[in-house]
């Protein structure tokens, strides 16, 4: 365990490809001037050495006063690729910033690099890098490594920065699942009127919330109001549907391996259905062996529920449930 | 300027100063030059669509093999192996140019460009080659920088994609700001080159230095001259030779007519002057001291003479001299002396290669006219030989003198016949001898011509009454150049004159009139430029070329005294106030001495440069709050920027899109230590800054003491 973090490491420097022939050439004219006591040669022995010193210092200038800042995506899902916003913002007051590399730590491995040509004095630029995160779950985000080449290309100098946070990957989801019809709910069951995803138009508008989708913004009202506004539609169906995932790893621990694959099929499964009967107005909730996972009305955006099934770990012993797979009430 | 436009213009300009380098040698003839800048120039056009035909690669790839068969060939032919290599470096660069297309091309150019300027380091030393590396120095920059923009620009946009045209096409990139930037990077690139020059310790062994400098040719100074083949160059204003007396008038007359000698011959046969081969013996050597015909005197005059390399190894020496000093070349740290020749004729030449102007000072004896050099007796006829069929020049010779008996009498009779009779005029025009001997035309029927017919005449009627006579070849007369402090002598300097041996001493004769001696000094802004351009090319070869250990631990030394005479004025100030005197004239004069008003200076330019920056920041801040803040307000953001300046050295700077607020709640949340210190500097801040609460001087500098000690207390408590 680390007590003392550095936020910032110190800066290191290593040959690029370009600069390794530098300095072998280098190293070559410095042989030839010292065996034959060329002047000519000692003069310009001593502009590539210049070169490389020259290199060092502005290529400090370059990752002098920066800032890094990732903006993460709204929604990750497992082996589906994404991207990763990076701000780099140039404190300088005269100075541009160029050629600046940036090496995220996702999970302990590295990344792809985001690239900034040129970022102006005080200006900020964004670029981004592709990802791909094969499993849910959290992922942690950790050190950045800053990285530049400026100006000859010949020392790639750069420091590393923590930057610690951390986003949680919703179950990959499949092409297609099949989602059963549902029926109302009887009895004591039987759902009082509310709004959700159906075709109706309830007449009431709120406040667009993450998740919602777009067709479903109220232009008018969101132009009167400088807020996004979306539609509130009646709920045509008062289903209920509670989705189960069996969770419990009861299986001799050879098996464990194809029981996870398994279990992680089935949570895609899972996953899928709930978009798709949220999507149809359908409430949905999910049962497993230990947990529940929180209401979704049906209309509203799945998160929570991706976000239940994104945490969602085998348990060793069962808990009481009620659970049977798409049981409609 | 489009980002493409530029690096291709850079590109051209670093290819272009390469292949200049590689050109300065003698490796290249004037056709093979014409075809280097026709194929460069011709590159240029090599664009897409031409660039991504199927074949257009093909063939330069295969040109480069079937050159490189070529090359070899002659170089197993016999060819100099230098040469092929060299025009095949240039042939490289040529195919490259003619297709470049990704960053990869460009920097193998910049590779190539690069090596030629290390090749041009053996194929020449002059001021050309110096004109070529500070080209570099500044393009350099330039060529790297934009290269590694295009490589970076690849690397993201992938090669010949849309994007990458996009940004090749913009001119967001290679804008004044950043030429004018990396321009002004050659200034350190420049201080630090000549620092690390200076420093690296020098002990080379001097193999394949260098192949020797661009020898100049002058005519007159081989083993034969024809008549009529040395006067041409009189208007040549090319400087071959510098000298430097020692002890001259001040200020310095503006032309000296000092006789420099060169070598001489001693047989004449139609129309042309020849000399026995004869390879001479060593001059007796003391140290770099080399004896001619004596010792050197106080009394004696001194030259320095900075000769320019030629083709004939002849050393110039001034009339008189009797002692010469060359300085020896140091290899591996060792000195090594070279050889001096004295062959019959006062022919005095010197050995090894030189690289550079060849330095040497000549100690000569005034007043004493002729120098006493006995002529082998093997030689002792050539010297009075007349060729067959010229009686009539020696019976002019002999109704010249008419009954004198004294030779040094006869000898001036003949000289003023032909210099001061008004006889004959001086002329560089060739007398037009229609297949006649030359000196018979010259002496019977155009009676005009230059110093060499002259001379002729004259040691042709001196040895046809029986006095040794040869025709010496030399030049006549300086100019002086006030850039460099020295007096440049010209190939139009050129001349030729008489040496007839008198009583054991060969005495000078000079039977060119007037007008053929006298060289009026040139003056215009054309000459002055070419007095700076060879003051320059002086100092190059002075202190680049010919920099050797001897001047490193000379300049240590300087350095060492000039320490110790700082130590010892401060020690002589000491000792002053004892009653005793420093002993700092031990070691010369002190260039640069500091006292108090060099610190009181100093520290005042400090003070304003302080003062400045803390009215610019303000200035600054007033403008970004956009107008003009009250006392209280100015102190409250003073106050901020100071705790933001705390908060960035403790690694918690404040984001920016992060409220001071918000920043002091993290902060507290997050347990940083001196969280209540940020907090108690952010109300007070806002509130001063945005409310009606003031911020009076106390409560700032409490405040700002508040700040400062954050720092100190966030290191102090490590966290998890």
């Amino acid at each position: 365990m680390r007590i003392f973090r550095r936020r910032r490491t110190r800066r290191k420097f290593r040959l690029t490809r370009e600069g390794r022939a530098f300095l072998f050439i280098t190293v070559g004219v410095g042989l030839a001037a010292v065996n034959t006591g060329n002047n000519l040669l000692f003069l310009v022995l001593g502009l590539l050495l210049s070169l490389l010193l020259v290199s060092g210092v502005l290529s400090d200038l370059a990752l002098w006063r920066i800032q890094i800042k990732r903006k993460l995506p709204t929604r990750l899902f497992a082996g589906r690729s994404s991207l990763m916003d990076v701000a780099l913002l140039n404190e300088k007051r005269w100075l541009a910033s160029l050629s600046v590399e940036i090496i995220d730590e996702m999970d302990g491995d590295e990344t792809q690099s985001a690239r900034f040509i040129r970022v102006a004095p005080g200006e900020t630029e964004v670029e981004s890098y592709r990802f791909e995160v094969p499993r849910r779950g959290i992922v942690e985000l950790g050190t950045v490594r800053v990285l530049t080449r400026y100006p000859f290309g010949l020392i790639e100098k750069g420091y590393a920065i923590f930057l610690p946070d951390e986003f949680i990957v919703y179950p990959q989801l499949l092409d297609h699942v099949a989602t059963p019809a549902t029926r109302p709910m009887q009895g004591d069951a039987a759902p009082i009127h509310q709004t959700g995803r159906g075709s109706e138009f309830a007449g009431s508008v709120r406040f667009y919330r993450e998740g919602d989708e777009a067709r479903d913004i109220h232009w008018k009202r969101t132009a009167s109001r400088g807020e996004l506004v979306v539609r509130e539609h009646e709920q045509d169906s008062n289903a209920l549907v509670t989705l189960t995932v069996n969770n419990l790893l009861a299986v001799a621990p050879g098996d464990e391996a194809a029981w996870l694959e398994r279990f992680e099929i089935s949570i895609s499964e899972v996953a899928t259905a709930v978009a798709a009967y949220l999507a149809q107005g359908v409430s949905v909730q999910v049962q497993t062996n230990d947990s529940v996972s929180p209401f979704a009305a049906g209309g509203t955006p799945p998160d929570p529920i991706w976000r239940f099934l994104a945490l969602l770990q085998p348990c060793r012993r069962q808990a009481p449930s009620r659970g049977r797979k798409r049981r409609a009430a | 300027m489009r980002f493409a436009f530029a690096h291709k213009l850079v590109t051209y300009l670093f290819a272009g100063l390469g292949l200049t380098a590689l050109m300065l040698g003698t490796t290249f003839s004037p056709i093979e030059q014409l075809l280097l800048v026709g194929a460069f120039g011709a590159s240029w056009f090599a664009e897409p669509p031409l660039l991504d035909r199927p074949g257009y690669s093909r063939f330069w790839n295969v040109a480069a093999v079937v050159i490189l068969i070529i090359q070899i060939g002659r170089a197993i032919a016999g060819e100099a192996t230098l040469t092929v290599g060299v025009q095949y470096a240039a042939f490289l660069q040529i195919s490259r140019l003619s297709h470049r297309k990704t960053a990869a091309d460009y920097q193998q150019i910049a590779i190539l460009g690069f090596l030629h300027l290390i090749a041009a380091t053996v194929l020449s030393s002059g001021l050309d080659y110096a004109v070529v590396f500070f080209g570099f120095v500044v393009v350099m920059p330039w060529m790297l920088a934009l290269t590694h923009v295009r490589k970076e620009f690849e690397t993201q946009h992938g090669v010949d994609t849309p994007k990458l045209r996009g940004e090749l096409a913009g001119r967001e990139f290679a804008t004044p700001a950043f030429f004018g930037g990396t321009t002004l990077l050659a200034v350190p690139l420049f201080i630090l080159t000549a620092a690390m020059f200076l420093a690296f310790p020098r002990s080379g062994f001097g193999y394949l230095s260098n192949l020797g400098a661009r020898t100049e040719s002058v005519a007159g100074f081989g083993d034969d001259v024809e008549l009529g083949g040395f006067g041409r160059i009189r208007d040549d204003p090319t400087v071959v030779m510098r000298v430097k007396p020692k002890n001259r008038p001040n200020p310095p007359e503006q032309s000296i007519s000092v006789r420099l000698r060169g070598t001489s011959f001693d047989r004449y046969s139609e129309g042309r002057w020849s000399r026995t081969p004869a390879t001479g013996a060593q001059i007796k050597r003391l140290q770099d001291l080399y004896i001619v015909f004596g010792t050197p005197e106080p009394e004696h005059q001194e030259y320095e003479i900075i000769l320019d390399p030629m083709e004939e190894a002849v050393l110039f020496l001034p009339e008189g001299t009797v002692a010469l000093q060359v300085p020896p070349t140091v290899r591996a740290g060792r000195d090594r002396y070279r050889r001096i020749m004295h062959a019959p004729g006062l022919d005095i030449r010197y050995g090894g290669r030189v690289d550079a102007p060849l330095t040497y000072k000549a100690f000569v004896m005034p007043k004493r006219r002729g120098f006493p050099e006995p002529i082998p007796s093997d030689l002792r006829e050539h010297y009075v030989a007349v060729p067959a069929g010229y009686e009539r020049v020696a019976a002019l010779a002999q109704s010249l003198i008419g009954t004198a008996s004294n030779p040094h009498a006869q000898a001036q009779l003949v000289e003023r016949y032909l210099r001061v009779s008004g006889n004959f005029r001086y002329t560089l025009d060739q007398p037009d001898a229609e297949g006649k001997d030359p000196l018979h035309v010259f002496l019977f029927e155009a009676k005009a011509g230059h110093c060499e017919y002259f001379s002729t005449a004259m040691a042709i009627m001196m040895r046809s009454i029986g006095l040794p006579a040869r025709n010496v070849t030399g030049f006549l007369g300086a100019d002086y150049n006030p850039y460099g402090d020295y007096y440049a002598v010209r190939n139009g300097n050129a001349h030729s004159w008489v040496e007839v041996l008198i009583d054991g001493r060969w005495i000078t004769f000079d039977p060119t009139p007037a007008s053929g001696q006298v060289f009026a000094a040139p003056s215009g802004l054309a000459v002055k430029l070419r007095q700076v351009m060879d003051a320059m090319r002086v100092r190059w070869a002075e202190y680049i070329v010919e920099y050797n250990i001897r001047d490193q631990a000379r300049a240590l030394q300087g350095l060492a005294a000039w320490y110790r005479s700082l130590r010892g004025d401060r020690r002589g100030a000491n000792q002053n106030a004892g009653g005793h005197s420093g002993d700092e004239q031990d070691f010369g004069p002190i260039p640069f001495r500091p006292d108090w008003r060099w610190f009181v200076a100093i520290m005042s330019v400090f003070g304003v440069g302080v003062l400045f920056v803390r009215w610019s920041r303000k200035r600054q801040r007033q403008t970004r709050a956009g107008r003009q803040l009250d006392p209280d307000r100015d102190r409250a953001v003073r106050l901020y920027l100071a705790l933001e300046s705390s908060l960035r050295s403790a690694g918690q700077a404040r984001p920016p899109d992060v409220t001071p607020t918000e920043h002091a709640e993290e902060l507290g949340r997050s347990g940083f230590p001196a969280a209540n210190e940020v907090r108690e500097v952010t109300d007070a801040y806002l509130a001063a800054r945005f409310g009606e609460d003031g911020l009076p001087p106390h409560d700032y500098h409490r405040l700002r003491q508040v700040s400062r000690r954050i720092c100190a207390k966030a290191k102090r408590s490590p966290t998890l």
